[in-house]
């Protein structure tokens, strides 16, 4: 299985789990699955940092000898 | 799914971040070829961002109301706001009290202004501590920050010496 529909599993589970532990009223779960899914988002913006760097440093190289002409 | 993810970034980085600035043809056709797959992951993971904070905005909501209800039903109908107000009215901002004592009091505060057994004011004292209604604040300060907090353990039977604590603090009301 790759990587988009491990994420697609996982989003489609933590869904139904909020909406699972809302119903049973289950507050301090809740709670923790909030907390879950703030971590998740944490990495995943460390991530397109990340990413972002990346290609920030790529696209000046690549950019560079259009930039000098021949 | 992080580990996959990680290697996939690690791999990138090692091989795009270059500290010089010439780089061979080689290697700029390797970029050429590497950045487009970059900024597709960063397309992915920016839907995926927006889906989270989706989410996350409604798991907020749910844990809001569930807080509110739980109020209600443990202080006899009252809204979390009017419970923090009651104990705004009785001990302003804060309550110069140590964390035990402290506790103690607004819990008996909680049960008698609210006319409830003492194991809902627990209930009710817990909940209002979740929500960041009430907290105990320790004061460090800055010029302490570099020593490490030592932990010692404590003996049965034996009271607890002031020296155990290098800090103090105060009960937060944050209503």
């Amino acid at each position: 299985m790759g990587l988009i529909e491990i994420f697609t599993e996982w989003f489609g589970r933590k869904n139904q789990k909020i909406i699972d532990l809302n119903l049973k009223k289950e507050r301090k779960l809740l709670s923790k699955e909030l907390a879950e899914l703030e971590n998740e988002r944490n990495n995943i913006r460390d991530y397109v940092n990340r990413l972002d760097s990346l290609i920030d440093v790529e696209e000046k190289f690549i950019s560079e000898p259009e930039k000098g002409g021949n | 799914m992080w580990t996959q993810l990680e290697e996939k970034l690690i791999k990138w980085e090692s091989n795009l971040n270059k500290k010089n600035d010439s780089i061979s043809d080689e290697e700029r056709q390797y970029i050429a070829r590497e950045l487009p797959k970059i900024k597709a992951e960063k397309k992915q993971m920016e839907h995926r961002l927006r889906k989270l904070n989706e989410i996350i905005a409604k798991t907020k909501i749910f844990v809001d109301d569930l807080t509110e209800d739980e109020c209600r039903e443990l202080s006899k109908g009252h809204s979390l706001a009017g419970v923090g107000e009651a104990l705004k009215e009785e001990f302003g901002n804060k309550l110069e009290e140590g964390q035990t004592q402290g506790k103690h009091t607004l819990i008996k505060f909680l049960k008698n202004r609210f006319n409830i057994e003492k194991k809902n004011a627990r209930k009710l004292f817990t909940l209002l501590d979740d929500a960041g209604i009430v907290y105990y604040r320790i004061d460090i300060p800055r010029n302490s920050l570099s020593e490490p907090i030592i932990y010692e353990p404590l003996e049965a039977d034996v009271g607890i010496p002031e020296t155990m604590y290098a800090f103090y603090g105060d009960w937060i009301i944050n209503a």
